[in-house]
């Protein structure tokens, strides 16, 4: 009998399934709870991961299925060419304050951190891992194999800048009362990547469409910037 | 409907194809995500693209983003171990440099507006 479930848990589809549901939970659960804390991902990450150490099912067997998911992340990302399409008209008029806003940012991002690492004496491993954890994780898993880091350090830097950027972000805008929306926009492309843009659509079409635009040519500085290190 | 569905997720595979193709040309490691945006921007601006042509696919694939990102997390949380001893060091960094990011991005594109305002009132309406 248990053999036949743990058949079930490790068809693929069950996966594909767990991943689905439990965002869809996370996505109806952040529509309800107003707290930056309840967001989707965040849930849905919770969530899955409550079911797969409860049903003693291992990360392969998730994956085996779950992979489908992920192997939608370049597809995902390219259609934030429609919604830099869509606000060509912001970004003819704001071109220098995004690209400017974007190249400091990101220098400020592997600055600091190189600045940190080393004054937290961290391994150097660590510090080519954590170098471009602001960009998506496509571009940011190129950039820190290219560097030599540890690919999933890079990808838990890169989650933490996303999930952490769409709660703490919001709460510095609260805090300094901070306004214009395109600023605002290339702040969280800059500093959160996909994940921080996906938060800046919940808070206005500029904002998010901006904060694209600014995540693809931070990708861009960053991975420029990288071919100097 | 349904057919349209197809239509426009076969457009958007192609152009992450295509993508992957012309990044493989370049002989510097580009990202291939980037270079779909890249594209997908210019083929709509150029007009040999519609926005019809992709809208509901693309707009259901940006509602859902973080979708993708879930099986990504887990895989995450798994390898937590391999920062035994650096946690809170790896945190300390990841969190100042995230903030100091935002701020300095957002403090940079107030600068460069207000630079560009000043330029434009001087210059009178050279600047767009």
């Amino acid at each position: 009998m248990s053999s036949m479930w743990s058949a079930l848990w490790s068809n693929p589809l069950f996966g594909v399934l767990l991943t689905v549901l439990s965002f869809y939970i996370g996505t109806q659960i952040a529509k309800r709870v107003k707290s930056p804390l309840a967001n989707p991902l965040l849930i849905a990450m919770i969530l899955c991961v409550l079911v797969l150490k409860g049903l003693n099912i291992s990360y392969e067997d998730y994956m085996e299925g779950a992979q489908f998911i992920s192997m939608f992340l370049v597809p995902v990302t390219a259609v934030l060419g429609l919604s830099i399409y869509r606000q060509r008209r912001i970004l003819k008029e704001q071109f220098f304050p995004i690209v400017i806003g974007c190249l400091a940012g990101s220098l400020l991002s592997m600055g600091s951190t190189v600045v940190l690492c080393r004054m937290l004496a961290l391994h150097s491993d660590i510090l080519y891992s954590l170098l471009p954890k602001s960009v998506t994780t496509a571009i940011a898993l190129d950039v820190s194999e290219q560097l030599g880091g540890l690919r999933s350090i890079t990808m838990m830097a890169v989650i933490i800048c996303g999930t952490g950027g769409a709660i703490i972000h919001p709460l510095i805008i609260k805090l300094l009362r901070l306004k214009d929306p395109v600023a605002i926009g290339v702040a969280f492309g800059t500093a959160s990547h996909a994940i921080g843009t996906s938060k800046a659509l919940e808070m206005g079409e500029v904002e998010g469409a901006v904060s694209g635009v600014a995540m693809g040519v931070a990708g861009i500085c960053t991975v420029i910037i990288a071919l100097f290190l | 409907m349904d057919k349209k569905i197809l239509k426009q997720l076969s457009v958007i595979l192609v152009l992450c194809l295509v993508a992957e193709f012309v990044v493989g040309l370049l002989p510097v490691t580009f990202p291939s995500s980037v270079m779909a945006i890249l594209i997908l921007a210019l083929l709509l601006g150029t007009k040999i693209l519609k926005e019809e042509q992709i809208k509901e696919t693309a707009d259901f694939m940006l509602s859902n983003m973080a979708l993708v990102f879930v099986p990504l997390s887990i895989g995450m949380v798994e390898d937590l171990g391999l920062l035994k001893g650096q946690v809170a060091g790896f945190l300390i960094v990841v969190a100042i440099s995230l903030i100091l990011t935002f701020l300095g991005t957002y403090a940079t594109v107030r600068i460069v507006q207000k630079c560009m305002k000043n330029l434009a009132l001087k210059g009178g309406e050279q600047h767009e």
